[in-house]
This record gives C-alpha cells, sequence and structure tokens, in this order.
C-alpha cells in the first residue's frame, strides 16, 4: 500500500496514530508545532511511591522513542499546517517550518543555553531531542539584537537568518490531534492564582516534581506541608461553559498527593471537591489508600486569599469544619479545555465543534485524543490507535 | 572468527587505540539524530557483513530499546548489538566498561530466526457489541471469523437496556445492522448458544473446543478476542434483599417500559464506595424514562457522582432540570421496612448533616459489575496485568486480545473504540500469513532439566509447556516473549537465554563492567 497521512500533534493521540498507520505500511507525516513532541504529558513527573501508580506518564518517552525510530514517520517539529485543500482519499497540506534551529544539526549539546542571557533556548521536554528557542522570552523575537547562541553552537543549528520553509504534500488523509490547554487558572480570579504565589496548578506541581527529587517545589529551601487540593478548576462549570467533568484531575491530584507524602511523609493533604471520580482499572485501590491518608472535604471555597498561610472561604457550604480552614499550598485541579488553536484548525480543516468546543472528525479527517473531548494519557493513545485502524480499515477495507 | 563492530559516538573520548588488536571494524561519526544513527549502523553491520556489533557513546535506554527495535525489524539480531553507556565515567572506567562490552560480547551466539504459517480466521469469544465490532472491522480486512455466544441471541447486555442514551449512534440499531452485515456474510461462522471449553495452540494456531448444541466441535484460528462482557453482584453490605419494593439497577430494565405505579423512587448508587460511571450513567437514563412513563418522584442518593464521561454531567443536569433531587450520603443510609413502603433514614453533609427521612416505594440498587470470564480466564492463562505499557487490548499471551466490558468499565462508544483497535492489530498480526519468530532465544537444556516445572508455573505468557517424552520442560518459541523469568528462576539453571547467558554475563563482570 502507497498511501500516506499526515497526522497534526505529537502527543499521545498522534504518537499512537502514527506508529499504527505506519505499522500498516503507511507513509506517516508528523507535524508537531512545537520544538520537540511528547504534548502536555512528556512533562509530567512518574507518580510512583513504593510500587507503580499506573499514571502513565513513562508511556510517552517509549512511543517518542517508537516514532523516532521508525523508517516511515517523518517528524516535522517546529512545523505548521498553514492550509489544507481537497477531499478525503486526496488531500493537499501546506506546511510551514521555522528554521531557526536545525534540529538536524543540533546534537543537544547544550553550549546555547549557556550562552543565553535569558535562559530562551531549553529541550521543551525531558525527551525532547534537540534544543528549541522559547519565542517569549528571547530577545531577538521582541525586536531586539541578539546572536549569543548563534555563535555558541558548534554545528551551526542556530541561524537568525535561515529563512523559514514551506511545501506541499499530498496525503490519503489526516489525524488531527491537537491535544486540548490546561484550563488557564487566571480565570477564577478569586482563587488567587497569579496573585498569590503559594497557589499553582496542578501542571505546575507535575512540572516541579519532575524537576526535582524532594518536595522543594520553589527551589527556595521550602518545603509544603499542608496542601489543599481544589478540584474541578475549569471543569463541570457551567459558567466557564465548560459543564463537562474532565476525567483527568481527580486521578492526577490523587496520585500528586501520593507521591507529596512519598516524599514527604509528613506531608497533609486535603481535597476540596464535588465528587471524586474514582473509575478506571487500578484507581480503586488509589482512591481507598487516599481515604486513609488525606482529608476529604466536601465543597468547593469560593475564595482564597492570604499570604504564607493562605485562607480558604467557602459561600453557601455551612458543614461542619469549613470555618477557618487553612493550608501553606493550594494547589487547583484544572481540567482539559479545548486547545487555543481549535477554532483556527476548525476553519483550516472545515471541521465542526461540539458544544463544548471540542473538535469533531468527518470523512477522510480524524480527531484523536484530547482535541475531541477529555481523554487521560492511555485513552488518547488508545483513541489515536483506533482512528489509525479506523483508518486502515477504510483504506484497505473491501467495503470502501 | 566472528566479526565485530565498534561505533564510538563522537564526543565520548574514546581512544580507537584502545581497540587495536580486536577484530573490529571501527567507525567514529555517528549522526545525533536516532534514525540516521539507525541507518548509518545498519548498513555498516551489512556492508561489512558483521555478526555483532557495539555501541560505544551516550546511550540511555531510550535509545537502545528503539535502536534493538530497529534491528530487529531490519532483520538483523538486537541482542548482538550491545550498547555501552559511557555518561558519567573517567578515563579508566571508560576503557573498562569498553572492554567488558566486547568480552560479553564474545559470548553471544546468533539467533536462528523462524517463519511459520499462521491460520488466517480469528475466534471471537462473546456476541455482544464489543465482539460484533471487533468481527466488522476484521472482515473488512479479509479476515474469517468464528464468532462463539452463550446464548441463542447475539447482542449482549446493550440489547437489555431501556431508553439508551443519546449515543452519536443508537446502540440497539447499531447491533440489528452488524448482525445484518454478519449474517449474510459466508466468511463468518456464527455458533450461538455454544460454550467454550478448552483452548490450545499458540499465536498463528489454536485449537478451540465448543461445545455447540450439535454436540462438541473444534474450530482453529490465529488469534482469539475475549468479548465477554460483564456480570453484576448483589451488593451485600446494603443490607436489602431484592423483592417487591428493592430491584436491581440491571433488572429495572425489564420494569421501565411498562407502566407503574411506583410514586416516589430511590435509587440507592455507590453501596460500597466504589460504584461505576455505568451506574450513573444507568441510574441517570432510568430516572428520566420513570420521570416519563410512571410519573413518579425520583431521588438519586450517591456518595460520588461519577460524571467522568461525555454525557454523563449534562444528563446529570438534565436530571436536576426535570425535577430529579440528589443526596450525597458518607455513610450508608439504613432502610426499615414499613407498610408497602421502605423508610431511608441517611445525614447529607450538604445539608448541614441533618437527619433525612424519607419513605419510597421502590429502591432501585446499583450492583457490582464485574468482568465477566475470570474462570475462562484462569483456566487459559489469559490476564491484563497492570502495565501501562501494553496496548489497551493486549493480554500477557500474545496472539489472544480481551475487548470491551470484560476488561474494563466501559460505555458503548469505548467498545467500540476497543473492538476497532483490536481489529487492526490483528489485522497486522495475521495480515501477511506468517509469523516471523526467533527460533530458541531461550531454550531449555534437557539433560539439566530435573522436570520441577517451575518454568511451567513461573511464565507469564504460557510460553513453558511439559514435554512428557523427554521429560522435560520446553519453551514454545512462538508463545515465548523472552522476558527471562524462567532462566532468572530455574532451580537447575537449565534454561539457556541466549542475550544474558550466565558466561557472558561472568565474562562482563570479570572485566569490571556494570
Ligand atoms: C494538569 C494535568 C495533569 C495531567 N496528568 C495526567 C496523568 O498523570 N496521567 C494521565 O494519563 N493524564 C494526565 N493528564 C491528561 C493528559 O495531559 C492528556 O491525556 C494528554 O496530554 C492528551 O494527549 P493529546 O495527544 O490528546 O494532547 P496533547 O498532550 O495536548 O498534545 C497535543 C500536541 O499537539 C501539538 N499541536 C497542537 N496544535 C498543533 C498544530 N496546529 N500543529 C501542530 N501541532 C500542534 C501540541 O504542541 C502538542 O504537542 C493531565 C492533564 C492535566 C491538565
Ligand atoms: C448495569 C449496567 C448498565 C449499563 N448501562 C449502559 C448505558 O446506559 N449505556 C451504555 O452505552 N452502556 C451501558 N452499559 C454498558 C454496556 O452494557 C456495555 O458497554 C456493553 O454491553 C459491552 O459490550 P460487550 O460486548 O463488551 O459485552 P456484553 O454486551 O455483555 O456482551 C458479552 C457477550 O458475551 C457472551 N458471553 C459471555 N461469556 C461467554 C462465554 N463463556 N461463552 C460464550 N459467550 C459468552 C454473553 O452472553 C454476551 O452476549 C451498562 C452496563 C452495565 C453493567
Ligand atoms: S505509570 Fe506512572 S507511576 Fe507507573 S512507572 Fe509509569 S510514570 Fe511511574
Ligand atoms: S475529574 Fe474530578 S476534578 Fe476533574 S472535573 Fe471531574 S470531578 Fe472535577
Amino acid at each position: 500500500m502507497k498511501a500516506s497521512a499526515l497526522v497534526i500533534g505529537g502527543g499521545p493521540a498522534g504518537l499512537g496514530a502514527a506508529l499504527k498507520l505506519a505499522g500498516a505500511g503507511i507513509k506517516v507525516y508528523l507535524v508537531e508545532k512545537e520544538g520537540a513532541v511528547g504534548g502536555w504529558g512528556a512533562r509530567y513527573v512518574c507518580k510512583a511511591t513504593d510500587s507503580c501508580q499506573q499514571c502513565s506518564a513513562c508511556l510517552i518517552p517509549k512511543k517518542i522513542q517508537e516514532v523516532y525510530q521508525h523508517p516511515l514517520v517523518e517528524i516535522l517539529t517546529n512545523t505548521q499546517v498553514v492550509d489544507v485543500e481537497g477531499e478525503p482519499g486526496s488531500f493537499q497540506v501546506r506546511l510551514q517550518r521555522d528554521q531557526t534551529l536545525d534540529p538536524t544539526l543540533c546534537n543537544a549539546c547544550g553550549r546555547c543555553l549557556e550562552a543565553c542571557p535569558k535562559a530562551a533556548v531549553d529541550l521543551l521536554n525531558p525527551w525532547a531531542v534537540s534544543y528549541r528557542i522559547d519565542k517569549e522570552r528571547c530577545k531577538v523575537y521582541s525586536g531586539e539584537d541578539c546572536d549569543l547562541c548563534a555563535r555558541a553552537c558548534p554545528t551551526g543549528a542556530i541561524n537568525f537568518h535561515r529563512p523559514g520553509a514551506s511545501w506541499d504534500l499530498s496525503v490519503q488523509l489526516v489525524v488531527a490531534a491537537i491535544g486540548h490547554e490546561p484550563f488557564d487558572a487566571r480565570r477564577k480570579y478569586r482563587l488567587g492564582y497569579g496573585r498569590f504565589p503559594r497557589v499553582i496548578t496542578g501542571l505546575e506541581l507535575e512540572e516541579a516534581l519532575n524537576r526535582i527529587e524532594g518536595t522543594d517545589i520553589f527551589g527556595d529551601g521550602w518545603r509544603p506541608l499542608d496542601v489543599a487540593f481544589i478540584q474541578c478548576v475549569g471543569s463541570r462549570d457551567v459558567q466557564e461553559g465548560a459543564d463537562y467533568c474532565s476525567r483527568v484531575c481527580c486521578k492526577y491530584a490523587l496520585r500528586l498527593a501520593g507521591l507529596l507524602r512519598h516524599r514527604e511523609p509528613a506531608t497533609k493533604a486535603t481535597f476540596y471537591y464535588m465528587d471524586i471520580q474514582t473509575g478506571g482499572k487500578g484507581f480503586p485501590e488509589i482512591y481507598r489508600q487516599a481515604r486513609d491518608d488525606f482529608e476529604f472535604m466536601r465543597g468547593i471555597p469560593a475564595r482564597i486569599d492570604g499570604g504564607d498561610r493562605l485562607k480558604l472561604h467557602f459561600d453557601g457550604v455551612s458543614g461542619e469544619g469549613f470555618a477557618n480552614r487553612e493550608h501553606d499550598l493550594v494547589v487547583l485541579s484544572v481540567g482539559i479545555a479545548p486547545s487555543a488553536n481549535t477554532a483556527e484548525m476548525a476553519r483550516l480543516l472545515t471541521l465542526n465543534r461540539d458544544e463544548h468546543g471540542f473538535l469533531k472528525g468527518r470523512e477522510g479527517i480524524y480527531v484523536a485524543g484530547t482535541a475531541g473531548g477529555p481523554r487521560d494519557i492511555s485513552e488518547s493513545l488508545a483513541h489515536g490507535m483506533e482512528t489509525a485502524a479506523k483508518a486502515i480499515i477504510k483504506l484497505e477495507g473491501r467495503e470502501g | 572468527m566472528a566479526r565485530w563492530g565498534a561505533f564510538i559516538c563522537d564526543g565520548t573520548e574514546v581512544d580507537a587505540g584502545s581497540l587495536a588488536g580486536e577484530e573490529v571494524v571501527v567507525t567514529t561519526t555517528l549522526p545525533p539524530q536516532p534514525r540516521e544513527l539507525v541507518c548509518k549502523l545498519i548498513g555498516i553491520w551489512t556492508r561489512f557483513d558483521l555478526d555483532g556489533g557495539i555501541l560505544i557513546g551516550a546511550v540511555p535506554e531510550l535509545v537502545e530499546q528503539g535502536l534493538k527495535e530497529s534491528f530487529r525489524q531490519a532483520g538483523l539480531d538486537p541482542f548482538r548489538l550491545v550498547l555501552v553507556d559511557l555518561r558519567g565515567r573517567d578515563a579508566v572506567g571508560k576503557d573498562r566498561e569498553i572492554k567488558a562490552a566486547l568480552a560479553r560480547a564474545r559470548h553471544l551466539e546468533p539467533v536462528a530466526w523462524t517463519k511459520a504459517k499462521a491460520q488466517q480466521r480469528v475466534l471471537i469469544i462473546g456476541g455482544g457489541a464489543a465482539g460484533l465490532q471487533t468481527a466488522l472491522g476484521l472482515r473488512k480486512l479479509g479476515l474469517p471469523v468464528v464468532i462463539v455466544e452463550q446464548e441463542q441471541n447475539l447482542g449482549g447486555r446493550l440489547t437489555k437496556l431501556d431508553g439508551l442514551c443519546p449515543w452519536d449512534e443508537d446502540p440497539q440499531g447499531w447491533i440489528r445492522s452488524a448482525l445484518e452485515v454478519l449474517q449474510r456474510d459466508s466468511e463468518v461462522e456464527i455458533l450461538s448458544a455454544s460454550k467454550p471449553l478448552a483452548l490450545k495452540g499458540q499465536v498463528g494456531d489454536f485449537t478451540l473446543e465448543v461445545q455447540s448444541p450439535a454436540g462438541p466441535i473444534t474450530r482453529r484460528g490465529g488469534a482469539v478476542v475475549l468479548a465477554l462482557g460483564s456480570t453484576v453482584r448483589w451488593p451485600q453490605s446494603s443490607g436489602l434483599e431484592p423483592g417487591p419494593h428493592v430491584v436491581g439497577l440491571t433488572r429495572l430494565d425489564e420494569l421501565t417500559p411498562i407502566r407503574l405505579h411506583y410514586k416516589k423512587v430511590a435509587f440507592l448508587l455507590d453501596v460500597d464506595g466504589l460504584g461505576s460511571r455505568l451506574g450513573t450513567l444507568s441510574a441517570l437514563r432510568s430516572a428520566l424514562r420513570i420521570k416519563d412513563n410512571w410519573g413518579s418522584e425520583v431521588h438519586i442518593l450517591c456518595r460520588n457522582l461519577k460524571v467522568d464521561g461525555k454525557p454523563l454531567e449534562s444528563m446529570y443536569r438534565k436530571a436536576r432540570d426535570r425535577g430529579v433531587v440528589f443526596f450525597k450520603y458518607e455513610e450508608l443510609p439504613r432502610a426499615t421496612e414499613q407498610r408497602e413502603k421502605i423508610l431511608l433514614q441517611f445525614k447529607d453533609p450538604d445539608l448541614d448533616n441533618v437527619v433525612v427521612d424519607e419513605a419510597y416505594d421502590l429502591i432501585v440498587l446499583e450492583e457490582e459489575i464485574l468482568p465477566a470470564g475470570e474462570d475462562l480466564g484462569r483456566a487459559w492463562g489469559v490476564l491484563q496485568p497492570a502495565n501501562v505499557h501494553l496496548y489497551p487490548v493486549e493480554t500477557n499471551r500474545k496472539g489472544i486480545y480481551m475487548v470491551g466490558g470484560c476488561r474494563d468499565e466501559m460505555d458503548f462508544p469505548g467498545v467500540i473504540q476497543d473492538g476497532t483497535i483490536a481489529a487492526g492489530e490483528i489485522g497486522a498480526l495475521l495480515g501477511q500469513g506468517v509469523l516471523i519468530y526467533e527460533e530458541d532465544r531461550v531454550r531449555v537444556e534437557t539433560e539439566k532439566c530435573v522436570f520441577c516445572l517451575t518454568c511451567v508455573r513461573l511464565c507469564p505468557h504460557q510460553a513453558a509447556e511439559i514435554d512428557l517424552v523427554k521429560e522435560a520442560a520446553f519453551i514454545n518459541p512462538a508463545a515465548c516473549q523472552a522476558c527471562g523469568m524462567c532462566a532468572a528462576d530455574c532451580p537447575a539453571q537449565a534454561i539457556d537465554y541466549k542475550a544474558y547467558d550466565n558466561e557472558g554475563i561472568l565474562a562482563q563482570l570479570e572485566m569490571g563492567g556494570r
């Protein structure tokens, strides 16, 4: 079979789809807008305590490595899809690549990072095979002159004058695996995120614990011992247009609390919640253990303020124990929101969106992973595999 | 003498001279990108007709596994690629690592590859939605199937539910049209009112014995799919017994289509604290049915409402808007019978823990949902280990898959996803009609075997078998996944595992390697 496919997005869903399509002999162009594949999950911490907690974070490096080894997968990082035309079975796609940093020349030696005054070159995630330039921090992108990194690079991988590349491809099918955005906690002004340094998101806790071995999450020697997790931030929330459960945040929050406690046994944790989602393979045991180890309070704070000790205020929750709730770290369990470029991609690919803003597929254009709605890592991977199987059955299928 | 290559990465500062006098081909410039690296290695390998090679440099585990897989795909023996990770070693250390690796490499023997013909037919056990979707997918890929169903009618649990929730596709309509397609197809054999008895063989060639209405029959196939669905168990801890005023959630589907006169109905969910999302889904859908058909007042009592699936949160809101009342409890409500009614007494933490007393005409209890066919799984040694690296429908046994309700709590879209994935996986496995596997990577040295059968008990993949004639264990190469468990635990050290044979490891240790 001489077919080819475009997979947009290199998160678990895109990786799963790419691997299975390539496994069936289909040439795959895996397009990733960032400098490395892996998606959000590549930044998460392994939540194993004395035993594996089945969070699936370790699945991602394994899949990254598999796509890198697969002769039929062409990985195009720093690349965007800018135009799509045609019909199922024959799409013409225009791609555009930023070539300031050429990943085929970069051997991740790290000299650019040493040279950069802004720490604007880094590895996007621990599994990245080349560095990337963070445009938000790099001086060049805010109009200043600087080429320290380019001069430090021994292989000439960085060149601010190298023009971008643009080229066309023909493919039979497209998989949109553009993923999600963690809910922007700033939208919940009253919960104090962005105003109080000790109010952080679940994503920040994931990343911090991934970076360090202990629980010194801010790198200043202070360790949280009394942590509050606020569930459903940006989920089950009609005001935010998110009257859905994000499926993943109860699970990651309970596992992260377990990990904090494993690293520092004196850590206490309290969950403020509406309903804990206990389903899924292996999770009932984790929940049962958490009920023994942690405090569970049914009620979501309406407002948080304070300084080193954060005060939680509740409206309309009058139950026992809700007065004077204080903690020294608040973790907002942010949910899964549609990716920021969903509207743009829907236009480009002529796709509809569901009532919550997630993409819906159409003939020849498949939607995989959290691009289509909340899923965890292994579910996103499975969804990518299903997408690939559907496409293969369609291509090889006797019923056309 | 075997020919070996040494591949030294740039920047490792290894002196190629340290390999002087060894029978090796040395290359030094290696591309940093894994894929180009693989191409280059394989190129050199074939050009110099090497028997094995050592890759020296910064080779994290991530790269190692990938390289080996690519070698396997290129038809080269991945186990004869020895990787030396020099990160964090000083000059002396580096030298020692390299010498040790060479020592071990010399003990590696080549592994033979075998091609075996694979049966194309696929044996599907269970004719619910999961089994049907797997069958449809396989048929489109051109593979013939046999479906074994214990009941007279196919379709499984979804055909028995009343008032299903609004998926993109109506499950019952879907099942009807799936059955139509499959029944017309001459390459689909449907054995209904039949039960599987025994399964023999391994991937590529299984034999299934079936008790059919016409008596015992056998069918051969290259892969087996378990699509057994789920069963339910009455939650004893509830203290309630089924009766005129108490039914299980699954029985309720038989009642909701009929006009009945229960004025006030309570759903008691989450009895053991681990209620499932299917229970919540079922309760919400039935609550709306009851409102429509019986006009009753409906309460739903639970600890945690399970809303972590696509339509659940909006169904929950819809139910609330329709007047369904939700209560939360921490301690299980106390039930007492009272003149044709059941009185429930409980404390709702959201209501300041005041004691609520309500009398109901009907209590609907959420049963515990359990995977079906655990007995079959046990008998055939099939399980889905808690290993996140297994693809969703894989099991511990090569060529045996698990789909649908028997592997996880799953709604209709989930079941369709599973069936599609399984069809894709099996298509890739059997589509070519041949299986390729390593002939004797793991082998029992018959003369050393004391016939204790430790390996037969230990092998997680059911690859260790008993050879009664030789009175020794035997490793079935088609089923073996080279995990090494048997070799590690054999008390007589009779199992030879080629990549990790004892002499090679001893040689490596002698040279001071890790
Ligand atoms: C705080 C938090 C913690 C979590 N913890 C866990 C956990 O412990 N375990 C777990 O299983 N799940 C967890 N999840 C869920 C997990 O993040 C998702 O299931 C997973 O990342 C989804 O994978 P995906 O491939 O759908 O999308 P993503 O991970 O979002 O990947 C999408 C990829 O597509 C790229 N992309 C987007 N748009 C374009 C475009 N136009 N062109 C090219 N590329 C594009 C992005 O750069 C990205 O690399 C967590 C989620 C959150 C919010
Ligand atoms: C209480 C409850 C409520 C639910 N409510 C909903 C709902 O509202 N909406 C929804 O979408 N989903 C619901 N579901 C889920 C839905 O029932 C399942 O997703 C679906 O039935 C799973 O399909 P399956 O093919 O895996 O299993 P099943 O439909 O259970 O089919 C399994 C088949 O295998 C056969 N079988 C079992 N063992 C053997 C054997 N040894 N030999 C031969 N045949 C065998 C059985 O007879 C059966 O026909 C509910 C599930 C439960 C338990
Ligand atoms: S599943 Fe999660 S907890 Fe288990 S090993 Fe992988 S990363 Fe660690
Ligand atoms: S998973 Fe938990 S925290 Fe996340 S939205 Fe659902 S109920 Fe809320």
